[in-house]
């Protein structure tokens, strides 16, 4: 018994140094690398669904169930968001009363440029989305902000990403530590589970999409945000990325973060990053 | 509320909410009061009146069945409650509508789990046996409280 005890104890304090000589290059190997992330992400979605069109991930629900994909599309003869996108559409051309527009603000006018939202920039050290920078243009402007979770920011957001429809998401992440730190952080806030139901984002968005919870389908997180902002019906209204996030926490019954936080910021930032390759098909519309 | 089960009145049916049942309720309800009042008194009551005796005994033979019936009826209510065990998002279940499919329907669950303590760890937490489930800890959390999980279990032994 006492032999066996020894050779008990030995063996551990082997494995345990051992553990300790290796540790250190399993730190190393476990650097974060957004590239080999996106793709492991992406072939997930690929492989878990082999039928769907790759580019067809970025309709959400639609793409996990034929029927409701069909009820849709006789759905966007008139989409429930029109009013939005015109609305969104007169006020981009509205001029600030100092005689600027949010043309002013942003490359290309404004115009075809949604899948390059959230960048990351690198002299604020942090992640900039594209609600964030309409409030910034209009501050900038003497205009006061505008809520993000739906109206005036969803009416702008839905414009910008019309104009935007079929382009490629293409988010950078630049050779900066903190970048990488923002990307692993939005990483870390999706996977991470929280709130008395104790989900996280993956929870519904990587194990579970096209299954059903209630009535509802649940979609996948590959290519979400593509499709923002959204009318939803469950809102009868609009909402941006910023009321999608809020909702999503307290539906969870966990607490939700104020529109825009860094955590926000982060999982957007993320979430985009991995979605590169997929069109944008904003403003969508949803159940 | 108190549930009996007669030919007409079902734990499932709407029936068992109707006044004629309401009314026979709230007479068992009496009796059982009466019936459960400090066993001291109980039993020295017992030993002076025989009429008590009858009564009790008639108590007694209903109760028992009525209360596993009760429990059961009031598991359902919170399973079905969205604000509770909300188990139909996720769950098939016999009289409930619109399930959702990330769970495995609820069904014959006596006989998988024939020991109910293994119905009440997987409701209580069951991250602790599947750390991966979508499973929401209804005890650990807070959620629902130990009787509320007991009722559901009654339930769900039903099934």
């Amino acid at each position: 018994m006492k032999a066996r005890s020894a050779v008990l104890l030995a063996s551990l304090s082997a494995a345990l140094v051992a553990f300790a000589l290796t540790s250190p290059r399993v730190v190393a190997a476990d650097k974060v690398d957004p590239a080999t992330d996106a793709k492991a992400f992406q072939n997930f979605f690929f492989q878990k669904f082999p039928d769907v069109k790759h580019e067809d991930f970025v309709n959400g629900p639609y793409s996990m169930n034929a029927d409701m994909k069909r009820q849709w599309q006789e759905k966007e003869e008139f989409p429930p968001y029109e009013f939005a996108l015109d609305a969104g559409k007169e006020m981009f051309a509205t001029p600030f009363k100092n005689g600027k527009t949010y043309a002013d603000c942003f490359p290309n006018g404004g115009i075809g440029i949604r899948q390059n939202y959230p960048y990351f920039d690198t002299k604020e050290g942090k992640v900039v989305t594209l609600e964030l920078a309409l409030n910034r243009c209009r501050e900038a402007n003497g205009e006061a902000p505008y809520s993000y979770v739906k109206d005036e920011m969803a009416s702008l957001t839905a414009y910008m990403a019309f104009t935007s429809r079929g382009k490629l998401m293409d988010i950078k992440i630049p050779d900066d530590p903190r970048a990488l730190e923002a990307f692993e952080n939005g990483k870390r806030y999706f996977y991470t589970r929280r709130g008395q139901l104790n989900f996280s984002c993956a929870s519904c968005h990587v194990q579970s999409p096209g299954e059903r919870i209630r009535a509802e389908i649940l979609a996948p997180a590959l290519g979400i945000l593509n499709a923002m902002p959204i009318y939803r019906s469950e809102w009868s209204g609009m909402g941006t990325i910023s009321r999608r996030f809020v909702t999503c926490n307290s539906q969870t019954r966990a607490v939700p973060l104020e529109p825009q936080a860094d955590e926000y910021r982060d999982v957007e930032y993320f979430l985009s990053y991995v979605a590169n390759g997929l069109p944008i098909s904003g403003p969508g519309a949803r159940p | 509320m108190r549930k009996i089960l007669t030919p007409f009145c079902r734990v499932n049916s709407l029936d068992c909410q109707v006044q004629p049942f309401v009314l026979w309720n709230a007479s068992i309800s009496a009796i059982e009061t009466f019936a459960t009042t400090p066993r001291n008194d109980a039993l020295t009551a017992l030993a002076r009146t025989p009429l008590l005796f009858l009564l009790l005994a008639f108590a007694a033979g209903l109760v028992d069945p009525a209360r596993a019936q009760s429990a059961a009826a009031e598991g359902q209510k919170l399973a079905f409650d969205r604000g509770k065990g909300n188990c139909l998002t996720c769950h098939v279940i016999k009289g409930g509508d619109l399930p959702g499919t990330i769970g495995p329907e609820l069904k014959d669950l006596k006989s998988k789990y024939p020991d109910r303590n293994e119905l009440t760890a997987i409701i209580f937490d069951e991250t602790r046996r599947n750390p991966q489930t979508m499973m929401p800890p209804f005890g650990r959390n807070r959620i629902l409280t130990e009787q509320e999980i007991s009722a559901i279990v009654d339930f769900l032994q039903t099934l």
